[in-house]
Parts: C-alpha cells; sequence; structure tokens
C-alpha cells in the first residue's frame, strides 16, 4: 500500500489545502474570539486577561471579545444580581494586587445586598490609559445587562495619545466610535493606515493571535486550580512606594502650563458611553492619588502629573459633569500617601478598602433607591 | 532545537543520504558541525568552541582504545582524521569569517588550536601504536567517563567548575550552577557502551568514521536514542533507499514530531505543573489536572524529538531504534519502563541490572530473591535518577520508581497466584487491564513532581495538596 504513495503529489496536495483553508478563513473570518470555554469548563475570571510580565498565569490577548468571554461578566445574569461593571485602567484591574484583592472582590467580599438582590461588582478594568479604549469595553460590556457602570477616570486617560496594542487589536471598533460620536484621537490617520491586509486575515497571518486566544483557554485549567492571575513572585517585593520628592519641572507630556488642556480632552467619550448604556446609570470617579509632599510638591503632585495640568483637569471634569448632569464623585485627594503602592494611581489592598468606603454608599443610593 | 534548525537539518540530511559516494565522511563533517552549531553559549565561559572539541577529541581517544589493533590503520582512518581536524580548524576561522548565525562567539586563536591539536594527535598516534589496550585502560577510561558526568551532572560541581573557569578568565561567573554541554549525556553513555562491550569482547571492528558518527550521529545528538554500536554501524554501512516509501517514511516521522513538540508538548507546557502553580492550588482536582498536563507534556516533548530524530535518521538511511511505545497505557510499572526511553532502560539492563542481579545470585552464597530484586530495582532506577542530575529530587525520584517495581513485581506474584484463576471473562480482564494502566500512569504521575518542582519539600507538600489534605 505504502509504495501507492508519491510524495510530490502528497507535498502538493498538502500545500493545496494549506492555502485553501487560509484563504478561506481570511474570507470568512469565523468569530475565534468569542468562542470560549470560560464560563463553560472554566470559571469566569475575576480580571481581564492582562500579561504582567511573568506569563505564568496569563497572556495578552487584547482583542475585546476574547477578553470579555474569558470574563465571569460573560455569565448569564442571575435573577437575584445587580451588576456593577467596574470601567477604569491598571488601577482598576488592580496592578501588583491579587485577584481577591483587587477592588471588585474586595466590594464584593462586602456582599452588599438591595432590594434582596446580591450587589456583584465585575472589574473590566485594563492597564492602558485611554478614554477610547474604555468606550470599546463600555460598548461590549453593556451586552452584559449592567444595572450600573462605576467609571473611574483621570487625567491621562482623558487625553488618549497613542495606538496601544489594545486599540490595534480593536481597531475597528474604535474607528466607528470615533466616526459615530466625533472623538478626537492624534493618531487616528494611523490607525486607519493599520487596516490589515489580506495575508493579515489568514490562519498564518494570524497565528501569533491564535495562538495566544489558544493560551487563554488552556490557562483555565491554572485558573481553575488556582485562582489566581499573576505570579506575585514578581511581586510585592519588587514594588517600589511612591517617593514624597518629585522632580523640578511642570511638563506634562512635553507640555507647558500656558496650554490649554480643556481643548484635549475627549469629553465626547463620556457622553457615548452614556448614550451606549442607555437607560443604565453611569457614576464617574475622579480616581484617586498619590498627593507628593516633600521637594518640588508645589510644582508638582506626584511623578505623572504637575499642579497646572490636573487642577485645569479637575476643573474641566467639574464643570463638565454638572452641564451634562452626571453622576460624578471627585476622590483626587482622599487617599492618604501610605496606601498607594508602585506609582501615583496603584492603590494597595487596604488603599482599595478605602476606596470602596467611599464610593459604596452612592452606588447603593444610584442602585436601591 | 528550533523549527528553523529542524528544517535546516532535514534538508542536509537529505542532501548526505544521496551522496553516493563519501556519504560517511560527509555525515561525520556535518555531525561534527552540528555539534559546534547547536552547542549553547553560556556567558561569561566561551564554551562554544572547547566543548564540541572536547567531545570529538574524547571520542577519537574512546575509539583507539576500544579499536582491534588491525582496525586502527592510518591508511583506512586518515580521511575521517583529516575531516575531523578539518572541521575544528573551519569552526576555529570562523573568527575572520564571523558567520553570528552559525557560532556566534568568538573562537580561540589558531596557534591555541593548532597546539591543542597537535597534543591530543600526537598523543591519539602513541596510543594507537600501542596495540591492544589491558582492562586497567579500560577501566580508567569507564571511570573518567562517569566521573566527568558527574561532574556536569552535579550543581554544585558545575557551579565549581564554571567558577574555576570564569575566574581563569578574570571574569564573574555569574551564578551559573549548569554546564550546558550539547549530547553528552548521550555522547558518554555511548562511549560506555562501547567500552563494556570491548572488556566483554563483543565489540565489533570499526572505522574512526563509523565510530564517531556512531556517538555523534547528528538526529540522536540532543535527545538520543542510545544506539548500539554494531546495530547502527550495519545500517551507515548498508543505508536504506529514499525511494518513495521513505520520503514518506521519514517525513511522517519528522511532522509527527514537530507536531508533538512544537503544537502539544509547547502547549502543555502553559499548564504543566510547575513551581507556581504547586504552591498557589486551591483546588485538588485541578491541581491532578495540571500534573497530569505536565506527564503529558514530557511524553510528548521527548517522544518528540524521537520521532524527529528517527525521521531525520530515515533521511540518511539509517532507521534508528524506537525510544517510546505507548508508555501511558502500560498496565503495570515494568510495562512501563520496556516502554519509556527504551534505549536508555536497555542500557542500564545490559550493563547494571542484568550483572548486578547475576552477581548476587551466583556468588557462592546466593542472595535470596526478594532482596535480590530489592536491590537491583532499586540501584538501577537510581542510577537512572542521577543520570538526569545529581539532585537529591532524581535520587527520591529513582527510590519512588525503584519501590514501584519491587512492589509491582512481589504484587505480581501473589496476584498472578490468586486471581487470574477468577478474572477469566474478558470484561474482568479488560477491568483489570483498565486498573493497571489508570494505577500505573498516577504512579508515574507523581513520580514526575520529583521532576517538575525544585525540591523534596516542595514535592511532598504538593502530594499532600494533591491527597486533599493540604
Amino acid at each position: 500500500m505504502r509504495s501507492d504513495v508519491h510524495p510530490l503529489r502528497l507535498v502538493a496536495k498538502a500545500l493545496l489545502l494549506f492555502v485553501f483553508v487560509n484563504a478561506a478563513y481570511a474570507l470568512a473570518q469565523p468569530p475565534v474570539s468569542s468562542l470560549s470555554l470560560y464560563n463553560v469548563m472554566f470559571p469566569g475570571r475575576m480580571r481581564l486577561p492582562f500579561d504582567d510580565g511573568s506569563s505564568t498565569y496569563t497572556v495578552m490577548i487584547d482583542d475585546v471579545s476574547a477578553m470579555l468571554a474569558s470574563h465571569a461578566v460573560a455569565k448569564p445574569k442571575p435573577e437575584d444580581e445587580y451588576r456593577v461593571l467596574l470601567i477604569g485602567d491598571s488601577s482598576v484591574w488592580g496592578e501588583t494586587l491579587l485577584p481577591n484583592e483587587s477592588i471588585s472582590e474586595q466590594w464584593n467580599a462586602l456582599n452588599n445586598q438591595c432590594k434582596g438582590k446580591t450587589i456583584k461588582f465585575y472589574n473590566l478594568g485594563y492597564p492602558h490609559p485611554s478614554v477610547i479604549k474604555d468606550l470599546i469595553i463600555v460598548e461590549e460590556s453593556v451586552e452584559y445587562d449592567p444595572d450600573l457602570i462605576v467609571w473611574f477616570t483621570t487625567l491621562n486617560s482623558l487625553i488618549p495619545r497613542r495606538i496601544s496594542a489594545f486599540m490595534d487589536a480593536n481597531r475597528e471598533d474604535a474607528l466607528r466610535l470615533m466616526d459615530t460620536y466625533d472623538l478626537a484621537f492624534p493618531e487616528r490617520e494611523t490607525l486607519i493606515q493599520l487596516e490589515p491586509s489580506f495575508y493579515q486575515r489568514t490562519i498564518i497571518g494570524q497565528r501569533s493571535y491564535l495562538n495566544r486566544w489558544f493560551k487563554l483557554q488552556l490557562l483555565g485549567f491554572v485558573w481553575s486550580a488556582d485562582r489566581t492571575d499573576m505570579d506575585m513572585q514578581y511581586f510585592p517585593e519588587n514594588v517600589e512606594g511612591n517617593s514624597p520628592d518629585v522632580e523640578d519641572h511642570v511638563l506634562y507630556r512635553q507640555m507647558e502650563p500656558t496650554t490649554d488642556l480643556q481643548k484635549l480632552m475627549v469629553f465626547e467619550a463620556f457622553a457615548a458611553g452614556q448614550e451606549i448604556a442607555g437607560v443604565t446609570p453611569i457614576l464617574f470617579v475622579n480616581e484617586p492619588m498619590f498627593i507628593a509632599s516633600g521637594e518640588n510638591s508645589d510644582l508638582r503632585y506626584n511623578r505623572g502629573y504637575p499642579r497646572w495640568a490636573y487642577d485645569q483637569y479637575r476643573e474641566a471634569m467639574r464643570e463638565e459633569a454638572i452641564r451634562s448632569q452626571w453622576k460624578y464623585l471627585d476622590l483626587w485627594n482622599t487617599i492618604p500617601p501610605e496606601y498607594f503602592s508602585d506609582t501615583a494611581l496603584h492603590l494597595s489592598a487596604e488603599g482599595e478598602r478605602l476606596l470602596i468606603e467611599q464610593v459604596d454608599p452612592l452606588v447603593k443610593s444610584m442602585l436601591c433607591q | 532545537m528550533a523549527i528553523v534548525e529542524i528544517a535546516i537539518l532535514a534538508c542536509i540530511a537529505v542532501f548526505v543520504g544521496w551522496l553516493s559516494k563519501g556519504r560517511k565522511l560527509a555525515l561525520l563533517a556535518v555531525s561534527a558541525l552540528v555539534l559546534y552549531w547547536l552547542q549553547p553559549h553560556q556567558e561569561p565561559v566561551n564554551l562554544m568552541f572547547w566543548l564540541p572539541t572536547l567531545t570529538v577529541f574524547i571520542t577519537a581517544l574512546s575509539w583507539i582504545i576500544t579499536a582491534k589493533p588491525d582496525s586502527r590503520g592510518w591508511k583506512e582512518n586518515r580521511a575521517a582524521v583529516i575531516v575531523l581536524l578539518g572541521v575544528i580548524t573551519f569552526v576555529d576561522l570562523n573568527r575572520f569569517f564571523q558567520f553570528d548565525w552559525f557560532f556566534p562567539v568568538e573562537t580561540p586563536r589558531l596557534q591555541w588550536i593548532a597546539l591543542v591539536i597537535l597534543l591530543v594527535s600526537g598523543m591519539a598516534f602513541t596510543l594507537a601504536r600501542l596495540g591492544k589496550f589491558n582492562r586497567f585502560v579500560l577501566m580508567l577510561a569507564v571511570v573518567a567517563l562517569i566521573g566527568l558526568l558527574a561532574l556536569i551532572k552535579t550543581p554544585s560541581m558545575a557551579a565549581w567548575l564554571f567558577e574555576a573557569m570564569a575566574t581563569l578568565r578574570g571574569k564573574e561567573a555569574g551564578g551559573q550552577s549548569s554546564l550546558a554541554w550539547l549530547g553528552f549525556s548521550y555522547v558518554s553513555f555511548r562511549l560506555l557502551h562501547t567500552i563494556f562491550d570491548r572488556l566483554a569482547g563483543r565489540l565489533p571492528s570499526v572505522s574512526l568514521a563509523e565510530y564517531v558518527n556512531y556517538v555523534i550521529f547528528f538526529p540522536a545528538i540532543t535527545a538520543g536514542p542510545i544506539d548500539r554500536v554494531e546495530r547502527f554501524v550495519a545500517g551507515l554501512n548498508s543505508p536504506l533507499p529514499l525511494d518513495a516509501e521513505g520520503w514518506v517514511d521519514a517525513g511522517q516521522r519528522i511532522f509527527t514530531g514537530l507536531f508533538k513538540k512544537f503544537v502539544v508538548a509547547d502547549a502543555l507546557a502553559w499548564i504543566a505543573l510547575n513551581e507556581a502553580f504547586a504552591r498557589d492550588a486551591q483546588s485538588t482536582g485541578w491541581l491532578w489536572t495540571l500534573l497530569y498536563a505536565y506527564s503529558l507534556r514530557i511524553y510528548f516533548d521527548f517522544s518528540g524529538y524521537t520521532d524527529i530524530a528517527i525521521g531525520l535518521g530515515r533521511l540518511l538511511g539509517v532507521r534508528l531504534p524506537e525510544n517510546f511505545e505507548k508508555p501511558y497505557f502500560k498496565s503495570n510499572l515494568t510495562q512501563f519502563w520496556n516502554s519509556w526511553h527504551i534505549t536508555l532502560t536497555q542500557w542500564f539492563r545490559s550493563y547494571f541490572f542484568n550483572p548486578l542481579t547475576r552477581a548476587m545470585r551466583s556468588t557462592s552464597k546466593p542472595v535470596s530473591l526478594w532482596v535480590t530484586i530489592l536491590v537491583s530495582q532499586v540501584a538501577t532506577m537510581v542510577l537512572i535518577g542521577l543520570w538526569h542530575g545529581v539532585t537529591v529530587n532524581f535520587i527520591v525520584w529513582g527510590l519512588w520508581h525503584g519501590c514501584g517495581l519491587f512492589i509491582q513485581n512481589r504484587w505480581s506474584e501473589f496476584a498472578r497466584a490468586r486471581f487470574s484463576a477468577r478474572a477469566t471473562s474478558l470484561s474482568s480482564q479488560r477491568l483489570f487491564q483498565f486498573a493497571g494502566i489508570f494505577l500505573t500512569f498516577n504512579f508515574v504521575s507523581l513520580g514526575w513532581l520529583f521532576f517538575a518542582l525544585p525540591s523534596p519539600e516542595s514535592a511532598w507538600n504538593a502530594m499532600l495538596k494533591l491527597a486533599g489534605v493540604l
């Protein structure tokens, strides 16, 4: 039987099949991203998959559909649940914190009840400061029937400036939202030019993404066994606290204090979020931050923000909230410095608890009244 | 080896296999070059040149002391000598060509190489003129090889050696605790096999080219299998034709190996039990799945490389021995060890287990059967463990399997007398078979804890977690 096989014909057939399957995949673009073993075979993740650098427990996937499909929020909502989505960047995701120390899980541990229902918090923060990134997540996650969205914001996120891997992976969504809601983004033209070629849409062209998607599914075994999504070996030993002294310059992203930042802030994204959320209320929270008290603290609040820039932001945010009648909570200076971890915006586990104490009453009042 | 390296080696294998003249010498040159090409570089000591050179020299010296005087003639072997010295010189000339993709570090100055070649050649020439070597010299070679293997396999000694070499070069060792010497575990066992067979008077007459080809055959240099010299040389001298069937055979093995290694094993590596997973585990059931993932990963990784080696060998017209035969579907531990890393197990059976058993049973006051079985099985498995590395973990792993084999042996004796008559129906036989497979797989998997985790304590803690105790 073996001698009937012609190696050259075999190779030719294999090549043809290879080309056909790749071309078919490129043309059909099957919705691989929305397929997930999480919430079916494995419990859903508490946080969106994000690679903290160790790659042991998680993988950088960036595609919002795949990320949300792996999250516990993708599970059908029980009758007796009030669903609260937490949107924001790394401080909400909880860098340097284990999943059960992050804001959502500490909040869930309080077992808040309202009208006979449990208030369940879902951590949809993702470590990249961009209000457009937040809006993409809000748009995708409203399908999961939230009762309230708590949207944490800060100056950096309100002035998105670069094309992150997240933005690239969700390019079509980003461009559509920018067009629909007239969102300003300095790299918009570059993003348009990043349209994937035919080759990039084939299986071979997408091999890196498919490999990471596959890894995410397999990591369900590890998630089920360990209930962790980051290797704490990297933390907290490596966490360097905030210094009370800050740099002696007043530049914010190379901008001078004479700059009118308000023109650069994409408040339209919040308005778009309101429109997308529909009847679901949104609570905007200005994230607390570390406030330096040492050398040059008269110039800067911390390493990230000079005073002039942040003051402009706070004022603009306050005015916009009043004008647009948003529910808005400004918590910028409410957490003492010792409760911050490695950056001016990352809170320790105890810091997250203090933050919860401040937001919790308003959340309850918005849900229960 | 990466996929690109395997693809390059496959092309080279096709070319060498296609040669009708000078095939053996071409293979010798390629195998020697591959030694240099695949040798890992370890900062700050530059051993990329010296370790492969040492492999070639040790192999050549080993041939001199094991070969029969009539096969050591200069005329018959000069081509092989020229090829080997040519390869060494060619690699060293890279200091002028600087092909970084082939050899990314600086090679020694030519005068150093000339001096070393002169010294070794002089020694080899003198040895070759001496005639037949007596037991003492051969035993000395055995001790030297085992000593060298122990040196590089013992982390503390390897670290010391590394530090000494770094100091000689006026550099910091940088915390290296192992010496990555490409293929030396396999090379040394092939050499020991020829020396033992020479001592027993079984070694066939082989030329230098045949001998060195056997020892450093490039498809089998990184992960075996450990062939027998007479079998390998017979295949080398009567190569299988690379006809349609040969292409299909080789292609199937290589692609199966690539799939096993780069798809299955590498994917399982993401979830295979490791120190962090074992430490953070909260669920007993899921922890078992991570352990099973490790068991499967180690199998697919190793057997994948073996498939690739066998496929590459087939392209060269050489049929290498099988190393795995569905080991996880075996219903007892003895069968498992007859189907896992088969060539290594056979090596130990031939040169340690059988002689030890014979010695214990053939004395004037023979040791009882069960003591003989216990001692020989435990000692063999501990030695197999030590072959992987001289650490407490591997010793415990050896003890685990040695005791397991002994218990299984005694249980089989006990059960055969009592239960074989009852298990007559097909269904009951299947039930026993399934139970055996389940028990064996789990026993072997628990043993892998000593491979996967860094210390016996962490392995023990993981066992407690798996038992639901911790």
